[in-house]
């Protein structure tokens, strides 16, 4: 089951840079700063009303981060959905044979976390979700 | 300005019937509210309610217009966020004061509404419209 939008995830090439919209100008607060060296990347978490918006900088160029940005330059990357849980929803997926990136949850900066591969929604790059409290 | 929320997320597609069917089978998500070329626009649209947010679905009918531009561009995928505000007017003042480019308000094709969009050289590549309901 599928809750809200957790978050959407946006591809910049300098945070700093970007906070001047995102935070300074749009007034949306930054609640979390945090760095996912195993996802290679540097990120702001801003809050939306019930969701967030995720400013992600790459930390090299040969991240998933760095070869979106190579490719298709800053933008739009990812949306993630909240789910209470992320390992019945996987599992449900991989019975119905949705292309997927993770086979298995792992650690994010939303919770634990699973990316579905972008051929399974036309396109769009969706993440699902579950806190950890 | 006073932002309220992500009003909802636009999504480009080739077949919005074919999209919606993909959503309900990955996420669950279903269309309560389907229109073609709405205000004359040039496209077929789909609405998917999720938490306080919606996915919009969109689909270009007329080989012309703003967004058929875009998509031959772009593509399908995630297209705009669409950012709700409490007062247009006044984000509009405040954004044009800090010497940001916006469109001019006009009528959302979702009743009650209204929108304009930022100029997307200052907001990282991402297209997004404020929108106001009343």
């Amino acid at each position: 089951m599928i809750e809200k939008i957790h978050h959407i995830g946006i591809a910049v090439h300098d945070l700093e840079q970007s906070l001047k919209f995102y935070r300074d100008t749009l007034g949306l607060h930054v609640h979390a700063r945090d760095t996912v060296q195993d996802q290679g990347v540097s990120a702001a978490l801003l809050t939306i009303g019930k969701s967030e918006i995720e400013l992600l900088q790459p930390l090299s160029p040969d991240s998933p981060v760095g070869k979106f940005l190579e490719r298709k330059g800053e933008g739009l990357h990812h949306i993630c959905f909240q789910t209470p849980d992320v390992d019945a929803e996987l599992e449900e997926l991989k019975r119905k044979d949705v292309p997927l990136v993770d086979q298995t949850p792992r650690k994010g900066l939303a919770g634990m976390i699973c990316f579905l591969h972008p051929k399974a929604s036309h396109g769009v790059l969706v993440e699902l979700a579950t806190p950890i409290d | 300005m006073k932002v309220k929320k992500l009003d909802h997320v636009i999504i480009a597609v080739n077949d919005v019937d074919a999209a919606a069917a993909s959503w309900d089978h990955i996420v669950g998500l279903k269309v309560d509210k389907s229109m073609n070329q709405p205000l004359g626009a040039g496209f077929k649209v789909a609405r998917l309610p999720i938490g306080e947010s919606f996915l919009e679905l969109v689909q270009p009918v007329a080989k012309e217009g703003r967004f058929y531009a875009q998509f031959q561009e772009r593509g399908e995928g995630m297209f705009s966020i669409s950012v709700e505000v409490e007062d247009l007017d006044a984000a509009v003042t405040h954004l044009e004061g800090k010497n940001i480019k916006m469109s001019e308000p006009e009528p959302s094709i979702w009743p009650g509404a209204r929108l304009a969009r930022i100029n997307q050289e200052y907001t990282n590549g991402v297209s997004i419209q404020l929108i106001e309901r009343k």
